[in-house]
């Protein structure tokens, strides 16, 4: 988001968008090399809430352009997770809230976030009466098994104190009093949260981006005019005071306690805060942490290992490793991460979605022992820049959409502002498109040339976007999170060219952060299970393998968190596959 | 040194001269009998009266009509010559006053006025200004002479000092003299601003004030063009530039600086054809444009055509090695067309030139980090660090 405010002088201060010359930004070149171009096989179609039962709609506030603070503009995430232990992916849907005349939050019923229970063939119930849901103004939540007892619970960020919903294993959720110490304060606007087991102790640490401060003195309208392009709009980030994340280590039963400081993830300037996920960027077998932040440099967290203290230590290296920046030295607006093996060398690589006028950018990881973390913005090159120049994203889900063994790209778009409606910008619009990037060749993508489907030129203002197998074919669907909208549910249709498995791994909470690898036909692909990813949103956990097609069975390779390395062999494909800790090869 | 009709006789005034008498009579006293001085004056006054109405054309009817009379009289000379810049006929201009033998001094105001409006016409700022300041001891009354040093305040970034001269400008100077200075203010404040995005806002009403003043400002539209082009205001900037390529008597400096404005709305709209031939037009009207140069470049390397790219911006450099914004897009040409070394070489050539330069501080880092050049990359970065902690403050 890129208005700012002038407080002290009480002046405005123009728009923050930047790369705003198109000198600045290479256009449109031929399409990626290699691959060749190929009829587009990949087809999503958009199933109707009332086919599905998905009957929520996000509201933040005003609606349009009455609407007069960013709170009212960010919308939220949404989360893909197997809640009663069915098996099948459950959804959980933030709501925000009514913000007063005064710029104050009004919590109550129509705050009150919704959870679907997945009924099977896209069909889906609300959950029952007496559970507890997030019920503040919402912004993400984050699945993981904080407390060790087999189900995923349940995180959810707020502007307020965030909520910590504890599962019973039947998607009978009840808040964790005081959200078990990672409450945050009253005025903290927490976004994005992510676990991993940062200190190998076998339970899930928590971190928790933080964005700005809610400052209801400024109003947009109210004499402190924010402008974007020249169009009055809500203010911030820059200019509002930017409120410092939070890490969080778990005690082992579920309770946190903060530990940014200690750990070494207290920046000397707080930034604005989107969406952390964790990774083992530098290959060396402990979770890393990238942090993608609006219009100030990213942030990556190096694992150094537990100290003598018992906490794990990491040292901010964005800028050293090339993440904190575009490829020309800007700070972008960073959305959405999903982070990801794109280019098949089994190393993971980073997409983040940006805002308009920026594009989306896709670093690529050459990390080694020498240098340390390492990587390279190759957000033209890739073909993932370019065709969103005028894109405004949030949502970013890496899968193989068509089943043909490499990974492709989705990326949910919308603008912020509603106001960009009627301010006469070219170009631009309040909903706009999603986009499906197809791989064509290794790190190479590109829009699939025959489009992907109807769901896919619908315009709307998306926000999060969660992937994962929501109706057991196979492949992988969306759901995206739209602001003041119902969520869309597009199911994928695509065209298959090969086959595919899907890896659950157990128990869940040793399961974060398990890099697996998985070889069938002389191929290898890798994936990390992530807890906290997207923009505010958590997906689908296990992991998700299109394979080239054949008859052969698998061989996966696991490294846990833990340290243990493991192999499970003569695994068949086209189905769910569950690979227990220690239950492996060696 | 030969000093000229203020300390000289006059010379005597040829024939064809004397009839400007007539047209001149009615600013000598009833009843004079005038000198040639005399007549001289009355035609300069006269003279600089059409100029301060903006009656432009009737000057150089009247000096159609008594050509004579520039040889004669330096005033009349400073008149005409200031006409022609009004007019934007720099290059007559400067054959007018190529006439003049070398080892004249200039007393006679206009002339002189006129001689150091011509330098900074022809963009020799720092000879203007000292030609200006040592007039500026013996006529420091002189409203045309102090518009002028507004105009060279200006050109030196000292615009709060100009802005301070200019409410003595109304009625006293030309109007084109006032309306130059008025554009010269708005084109250089919103070139700075146009260069950090979060002042663009601020660029554009200032550009349109000016091209409302001044509707035949070639540059001052094309200028506002781009800035409404990096505005995303394409309509709007499209029209703009079609309005001033429709006007009459646009001269071929003004319509290319139009349709480079027009190259860079065809960037802007991602049409890379039109772009491409609208840097074309450009570079067949004024061969070398830098700035056509420049988007061609960046046009061709969308393309991927690298050696293309990289041969126009060698034009751009070898005009003037130190443009930041050349070497910039060189340094991205070679890096695309994996030239490492070569992109290297550009980016150190910015740091020569300005060595905080934060994009090429970033650039240069990650070439060298894939080099695995762990402490120059850290060297830099801690640069980088510095100059923007600097920049925050």
């Amino acid at each position: 988001m890129r208005a700012i405010v002038a407080c002290a002088v009480g002046l405005l201060v123009a728009s923050r968008a930047r790369a705003a010359s198109p000198d600045d930004v290479a256009q449109d070149g031929p399409a990626p090399p290699a691959g060749g171009e190929r009829s587009s096989a990949v087809l999503f179609v958009e199933v109707p809430a009332e086919d599905s039962g998905i009957a929520f709609v996000h509201h933040a506030g005003a609606r349009g352009v009455e609407k007069r603070f960013m709170i009212e503009c960010v919308g939220a995430g949404l989360g893909l997770v197997d809640l009663d232990g069915d098996g099948d992916l459950d959804l959980y849907c933030v709501q925000g809230a009514d913000v007063d005349e005064g710029g104050r939050i009004v919590t109550g019923p129509r705050s009150r976030d919704a959870l679907f229970l997945n009924d099977g063939g896209l069909r889906f119930s609300p959950s029952g009466a007496g559970v507890d849901l997030g019920g503040g103004h919402g912004s993400g939540v984050c699945a993981a098994d904080v407390d060790g007892d087999g189900d995923d619970d349940l995180f959810v960020t707020n502007l307020g104190f965030d909520e910590l919903l504890l599962n019973d294993g039947a998607a009978r959720l009840s808040c964790a009093p005081g959200a078990s110490g990672a409450a945050g304060a009253e005025t903290d606007w927490s976004m994005g949260a992510a676990f991993a087991d940062a200190d190998a102790d076998g339970d899930l640490d928590l971190y928790v981006a933080r964005y700005h401060a809610h400052d209801l003195s400024l109003p947009m309208l109210s004499g402190h005019p924010c402008t974007w392009l020249g169009c009055e709009v809500p203010c911030g980030p820059q200019g509002l005071p930017a409120q410092a994340d939070a890490f969080f280590v778990n005690d082992g039963r579920g309770a946190f306690v903060e530990r940014t400081s200690a750990c070494g993830m207290a920046l000397p300037q707080a930034r604005y805060g989107f969406q952390p996920v964790f990774g083992d960027f530098d290959g060396d077998g402990d979770a890393d942490l990238f942090v993608s932040n609006d219009s100030v440099e990213n942030s990556l967290f190096v694992n150094e290992g537990r100290g003598d203290d018992g906490l794990p230590h990491f040292d901010e290296q964005g800028m050293r490793s090339g993440l904190a920046l575009s490829d020309t030295g800007k700070a972008q607006a960073g959305m959405g991460v999903a982070v990801a093996d794109l280019d098949g060398d089994l190393d993971d690589d980073v997409v983040m979605t940006n805002f308009a006028r920026e594009v989306n950018a896709c670093f690529v990881n050459a990390s080694n022992a020498a240098f340390g973390p390492l990587f390279f913005d190759e957000g033209n090159p890739s073909g993932l820049g370019r065709p969103s120049y005028f894109d405004l994203g949030w949502g970013c889900n890496v899968f193989d959409a068509d089943l043909d063994g490499d990974v492709d790209v989705f990326v949910a778009n919308g603008h912020v502002y509603p106001h960009v409606q009627g301010c006469n910008i070219s170009s631009t619009s309040f909903a706009q498109l999603d986009r499906v990037f197809l791989q064509l060749a290794p790190g190479r993508f590109a829009p699939p040339p025959g489009g992907a489907g109807p769901a896919l030129d619908v315009a709307a203002p998306s926000r999060g976007s969660a992937a994962g197998d929501l109706d057991g074919d196979g492949d992988v669907d969306l759901v995206v999170a739209q602001l003041d909208g119902a969520p869309r549910l597009l199911r994928n249709e695509s065209r298959r060219a090969g086959r595919f498995v899907l890896l659950d791994l157990r128990p869940l909470a040793a399961a974060v952060g398990a890099r697996v690898t998985v070889e069938a036909e002389g191929t290898r692909r890798a994936a990390e299970v992530r807890a906290g990813s997207s923009f505010l949103c958590t997906e689908d956990r296990r992991l998700h393998f299109g394979l080239p097609p054949g008859e052969g069975t698998l061989t996966v390779h696991v490294r846990w968190p833990d340290g243990l390395s493991e192999r499970f062999t003569e695994l068949p494909s086209d189905g769910v596959r569950v690979l227990v800790h220690g239950t492996g090869q060696p | 040194m030969n000093v000229r009709f203020a300390l000289a006789p006059m010379l005597c005034v040829a024939v064809g001269l004397l009839s400007c008498a007539t047209s001149v009579a009615a600013q000598i006293a009833p009843g004079a009998n005038p000198t040639q001085d005399e007549q001289m004056q009355a035609l300069s006054r006269r003279l600089r009266d059409l100029r301060h109405q903006g009656r432009l054309r009737e000057v150089l009817s009247q000096m159609g009509q008594y050509p004579e009379a520039v040889q004669r009289d330096d005033h009349v000379l400073g008149e005409w010559i200031q006409a022609l810049l009004d007019l934007g006929k720099v290059d007559e201009a400067r054959d007018l006053a190529a006439s003049l033998p070398d080892d004249t001094v200039r007393v006679a105001p206009p002339l002189a006025v006129a001689l150091v409006r011509l330098q900074y016409a022809r963009g020799r700022v720092p000879e203007a200004r000292q030609t200006a300041d040592a007039m500026a001891e013996q006529i420091p009354r002189n409203p045309d002479l102090r518009a002028l040093r507004a105009l060279l305040d200006i050109s030196e970034g000292d615009y709060a000092k100009a802005e301070a001269a200019m409410p003595s400008f109304s009625g006293n100077v030309a109007p084109q003299v006032a309306s130059d200075v008025e554009c010269a203010l708005a084109l250089a404040k919103a070139a700075e601003l146009m260069s950090d995005d979060a002042l663009l806002g601020r660029a554009v009403p200032l550009l349109e004030k000016a091209l409302d003043k001044s509707p035949r400002r070639a540059d001052v539209r094309a200028l506002l063009a781009r800035a409404l082009v990096r505005w995303q205001r394409f309509e709007q900037a499209s029209d703009l530039i079609d309005e001033g390529l429709a006007q009459d008597g646009l001269d071929d400096a003004g319509r290319a600086e139009l349709e480079c404005a027009r190259g860079f709305l065809a960037r802007g709209r991602r049409d890379g054809d039109a772009a491409v031939a609208a840097y074309e037009k450009v570079l067949e009207l004024v061969p070398d444009q830098p700035q056509a140069l420049l988007g061609l470049a960046r046009c061709k390397s969308d393309a991927a055509d690298y050696d293309a790219a990289r041969e126009l911006l060698d034009k751009c450099l070898s005009r003037d090695a130190h443009d930041l914004d050349a070497l910039l897009a060189l340094a991205d040409v070679e890096g695309d067309a994996g030239r490492p070394d070569e992109a290297e070489a550009a980016l150190r050539r910015v740091l020569e030139v300005k060595p905080n330069h934060l994009r090429a501080l970033w650039q240069l880092s990650r070439l060298l980090a894939r080099r695995g050049a762990s402490d120059e990359v850290d060297a830099l970065l801690k640069r980088y660090e510095e100059r923007k902690k600097a920049l925050d403050r």
